[in-house]
Formats: structure tokens, sequence, C-alpha cells
């Protein structure tokens, strides 16, 4: 194993580019609590006068808890179905079938498809469903993604072959089995599909536009747009209105952040 | 209980067999052990029976039912894996009713099943830990627990004490064995191990390539193994296999080089022809040692190359018509490195096998 000390010429690229990266997340939030000209020059690093009223102009100027709710309510939806879906095609995808390959070759072959391309006859199934205008309607698209069932298999992969077997000697139904036995051992891949799923579906924009008739059932990404056409010089509560929609995200990250990190290596080395 | 039948059974993959058409009777409650070498076929026996496996061709009854197309929870077996197969995140008690909750739905009788298990095992005070807060005997007995709370027809082990160190292979072995005494289920076991093929046992399968070299008791296997590859499998070191050849020009003998054994009458009659090239067969146990210039006729001079002090013997190795061989004799005996001996072999022990076939004469 390397000493700590060995790291340092590493550190001393990895800092600076670091900070280099936050910087416009700093930018942001500066800006959200001063209201300071963006374009301002010389830039002043530290924030001046510093106050919560474009928060508040943001909270209060657009049903801002209305969104924020209903992205919740959406996100969570995709989540459990993502889990669920996703963990239950990853199984199926570590037995040994006839045609499996092919399935699989379908499912690289689908990932390749842009979304913008399904989204009319995506559509249509969602008004033949009867969930145009609703939170269902706009979560479906996210139940599955394939990237997330590969996953899963190469979480489930890892696993001794022995565990789903001698569940299955002693009479355990194969939907226990993924419930109980491979699941609970999957926890990266579930952190990943925690994580993927809440950043794909809360960042969402073209598909709730898309289904979504009334304010009431917006998310977040539709919310900023409609902010964003009521104001002119918004340019602060619009980086407050930012910081809080980013909050979540940033808090299931840290949350998930080890297994997330754990779950997309899965499978690329052994042990 | 139940008695399992195999006939025919052969496993392909592609165009490799696995397995190549076994046939063997175990008996109600007979605890069987399947040994052999890496790749010879009784991991994927023993999954076959499990049910873990498609069976290529062949049959297998368990009991009167014939089981080749039934699922393997529907087979009324047990195994216990090779790595135990233990649910990390379940405690002890919930590892061991795991299974049973789908087929029991007693509560009461799942809990008396599995503190009599525990009972059994030695696990009662562990049964609110994790695996991963026991030693390797304790999880091996948490594995067996799993399976005899069951109560099923047959218990299947796959390689189980493979994982453990020598002084726990020692001790789980022998629990294997008081827990066949007590629960007198029919046992079928796999090792590689022959030492634990020879403890375990009541009848010993010998597979090679697929096939069954030999099956019997370990008392067959070791004194009278049927072919020169039984011979050098069973036994700790194994049985010395000289190359030799018949020699009838005046009594029986067999000759190796210079050196010749005289063949007993038995022996004679089913050594063939004079000039035939055999196999001579003979456990290291089975030497006297001798004086440098013994007079006794059926003598082999040697020089010792290596002694082992086993402490309840010694070892010696020497070569004899250029193959190694291996001598067991009393710890008592000082012998020296170097050391030039006569070895007066048991004839009575001799096995003799056709050194092209290797088959026994």
């Amino acid at each position: 194993m390397r000493s700590r000390n060995a790291d340092w010429p590493v550190h001393l690229i990895l800092i600076p580019v670091s900070i280099l990266m936050l910087v416009p997340f700093y930018w942001v939030l500066k800006t959200s609590i001063t209201g300071e000209n963006i374009f301002a020059y010389p830039p002043s690093i530290l924030p001046s006068d510093p106050h919560l009223f474009n928060y508040v102009e943001a909270w209060y100027s657009i049903p801002f808890a209305t969104y924020f709710i209903n992205s919740i309510l959406v996100v969570f939806l995709a989540i459990v179905a993502n889990i669920l879906i996703d963990a239950a095609a990853g199984y199926a995808l570590t037995f040994h079938f006839r045609g499996k390959r092919l399935i699989m070759l379908i499912y690289l072959s689908c990932m390749m498809i842009p979304f913008q391309a399904t989204i009319i006859p995506a559509y249509l199934i969602t008004v033949n469903l009867g969930l145009v205008n609703t939170l269902l309607g706009i979560a479906l698209p996210h139940f599955s993604h394939i990237i997330l069932i590969f996953i899963f298999k190469a979480s489930f992969d890892a696993l001794p072959r022995s565990l789903p077997e001698a569940a299955r000697m002693d009479g355990v139904p194969e939907w226990r089995i993924l419930l109980q036995v491979m699941l609970p051992l999957a926890r990266p891949a579930i952190a990943t599909s925690v994580v993927l799923t809440f950043i794909w579906s809360w960042n969402d924009f073209l598909w709730p536009l898309i289904v979504v008739r009334d304010d009431d059932v917006s998310t977040l990404p539709l919310g900023l747009a409609r902010f964003l056409s009521y104001f002119e010089d918004t340019t602060a509560a619009l980086y407050a209105f930012v910081v809080m929609a980013l909050v979540p995200g940033i808090l299931v990250f840290f949350l998930a952040q080890r297994q997330f990190i754990e779950g997309l290596t899965a499978g690329a080395r052994k042990g | 209980m139940a008695e399992v039948r195999i006939a025919g059974l052969r496993k392909r993959y592609g165009s490799v067999e696995a397995v190549r058409g076994i046939d063997l009777d175990i008996a109600d409650g007979e605890f069987i052990v399947l040994v052999g070498a890496s790749g010879c076929g009784k991991s994927t026996t023993l999954r076959m029976i499990a049910g873990l496996e498609e069976i290529s061709d062949g049959e297998i009854w368990i009991g009167d039912r014939l089981v080749n197309e039934l699922p393997s929870k529907e087979r009324d077996i047990a195994m216990v894996f090779q790595d135990y197969a233990l649910y990390p995140h379940m405690s002890v008690y919930d590892n061991i009713s795991f299974g049973l909750r789908y087929r029991i739905s007693d509560r009461a009788e799942i809990k008396r099943r599995v503190e009599q298990a525990a009972e059994i095992l030695g696990l009662t005070p562990l049964l609110d830990r994790k695996p991963r807060q026991l030693s390797g005997g304790q999880r091996q007995r948490v594995a067996m627990g799993r399976a005899i709370v069951r109560d099923p027809l047959v218990f299947l082990f796959d390689e189980p004490l493979s994982n453990l160190d020598a002084k726990l292979r020692v001790q789980m072995r022998t629990e294997i064995k008081r827990l066949h005494n007590r629960v007198r289920t029919t046992f079928v076991h796999v090792t590689h191990d022959q030492v634990e093929a020879m403890t375990l046992a009541d009848r010993i399968v010998l597979m090679r390539n697929g096939e069954i070299e030999q099956i019997g008791t370990p008392d067959e296997i070791y004194s009278t193994p049927k072919t020169a590859y039984v011979a050098s499998f069973i036994g700790a070191p194994p049985m010395n296999l000289i190359p030799a050849i018949v020699d009838r020009s005046a009594k029986p003998m067999v000759r190796f080089g210079e050196v010749s054994l005289p063949l007993s009458d038995a022996l004679s009659a089913r050594a063939g022809p004079d000039g035939r090239k055999v196999t001579v067969g003979l456990r290291p146990e089975h030497f006297v040692t001798l004086g440098p210039r013994s007079g006794a006729s059926a003598s082999l001079p040697i020089k010792v190359d290596v002694v082992e002090p086993l402490g309840s013997d010694t070892l010696l190795f020497f070569s004899l018509a250029g193959v190694e061989g291996i001598a067991r004799v009393p710890p008592e005996q000082a012998v020296r490195q170097g050391e030039r001996m006569m070895l007066e072999p048991n004839l009575d022990r001799i096995v003799l096998f056709d050194a092209e076939t290797g088959k026994a004469l």
C-alpha cells in the first residue's frame, strides 16, 4: 500500500482542479445571497452584505412548494419502480437461458435510441393509459433505465451463486430470493439506482413539458421555466431557486456516496 | 430417509462430457463419499442430485420418485455448500429458519426446530449473531444447522471442510460423523481429500474423468484397489507403484532391474506369462527394515534419500527401479539420511497391476 505522503503530488493537482470545478457553484450561491451583478469587474470573491431576500422572493412569487413536492413524488415513484423493475430484470439476466444474449443485445441497442425519438409513442401510450397531466404520467418513462438493469446484473453476478441456490433448495420463491437475499446484498447497486434515477427524473424538463397541463402537477424544471418567463431581471432570485432545487440532489448524493461509487465499479474487478 | 439410485447419469457441457454414465445405488441411511481429483465430475454429480444442474442423460431416483424433472425444492434434500452460503445480512437464527418459513407456517414449530438444531450443534449462544461475527467452524455448523432443521430425506455436502484450517477440519469431520450417527439419514459427501473420504464414508465412490473408478468400503478401496490410479489416490503417503517384469525362469517372481521378489501362489496365478510388464503396488507400511547385509531372500537393497520423522512414525524416501519409493517405519528405529539398508516387503500385501491398463491383476 502506498503511504499518504506519496500521494501529495497527485493531491497538488487534484485540489486546484476541485476548487475550479466548485467555482460555478460558489458563484451561484454567492449571487443568490447578495444579488450582485454577475458581470461586475473586478469580481468580488467574498459575499458582501448577504441576505435571504432572493430565497423569499423565489419561494413566494411562484408555487415553489407545490413544484418541490411534485418533484419529490415523481422522483420517489421513479426510484421505487427502478429498484423493483431493474433489479428483477437484472436478476433474470443472471440465469442462463436461451435467447439471453439476444435480449442483452436488444437492451444495448435500445440504449442508443435517444428519448426524443420515442416521445411520440411514449405520449400516445400515456394518453391511452389516461395518465396525461398526472404525476404518475411524468414518472412513467423513468420507471426503468437499461443501464441500471446492467448495474444490478453486475452486482448480483458478484454475489456467490450458492446464496440463491441455497434459498432455492429450501423452497424459497424466486421473488423472495430477490427481495430478501439478493437485494439486501446489492446495496451499492441500489444506491447507484437511487442517485441516477434521482438526477434523471429530478432534472427532466422535456417530458413533463409535454404531459403536464396544469400548474398543480408541475415539477421544479417546469417551474423554473415559468419563473424565468414571469420576471425579467431575476438573476439573483433565479440563483436562489437553483440552490433550493439543488439541495435535495446534493443530500441524496452525500447519503449514498460511498455505496454509489462501489455500485458503479461493481464487476469491474474480482473479489 | 431414502435410498438414492443413479442410473446411466451423464452431464454434457457442449462437447465436453463432465459425467460419463455413472451408476450408483446408495442405501437408506448410508454415508457415501464421492472423492476424486479436481474436474473428475464429483461436484457435478452432487449438483445433479441436488437439482442445481440439468441432467443430460440418465435417471436419479430418491426413494421411489424419479426426480429428473423435479425442481430442487421438491426433492426434499438439504445441502451444505463449500462456502456455507450463509446470508450475511441475517442472524444465525434467521439463517437457520429462513428456508423453514416456506415449509412450515407454525412459528412455534419453527422456533422449536431451530432451537433443537442449535442445541445439537452448540449454536444456542450464537443465535443472535451475524455470520461475520462467527469463526469458520461456527459458520460451518450454522450451514449444517440449516440443513438439519429441514429434516430432509438426503443430506448433500459439497466439500464443506475445504475452507477450514487443518485442525478445524479434523474437528468438523468428527462433527459430521457424529451428526450422521445421530440423524441416520442418507448422506452424500463430496471431497477431494482422501483422508476425509476414508474417515467419513460407509462406502467411497472414487471418480476419475467423469466415471466411477471404484466403489467400496474404505478398507476395500485401501487394501484392494482395482486400479493403479485408486492405489495412488488413496493413502497418505500413497501406495508405492514400481514398474516390474514377471519372471518365470525359475520360480515365479517380479523383477525390477537387478532385484526380484517372489510371488505368492495366488498372485502367481494372476500375474500372467513370463516377461509381462506389470506394476507392483506396496503400501509404505508394508515394509520391515533390516540390516545392511540381511540374508533374507525377499528383500530390497535401498539407500535412504530423505528421512521424515512424523512423530507417530518415520517416512523413508528411497529410489528403486527408477521411481521414488516410501517406507513407513516405527519412530524408535533410528535411520540416517544416506544410510544403506535392506527393506523386506510383506509379500502377502503386494498388489499387481497391468502396466498398460493399470487394472489390478
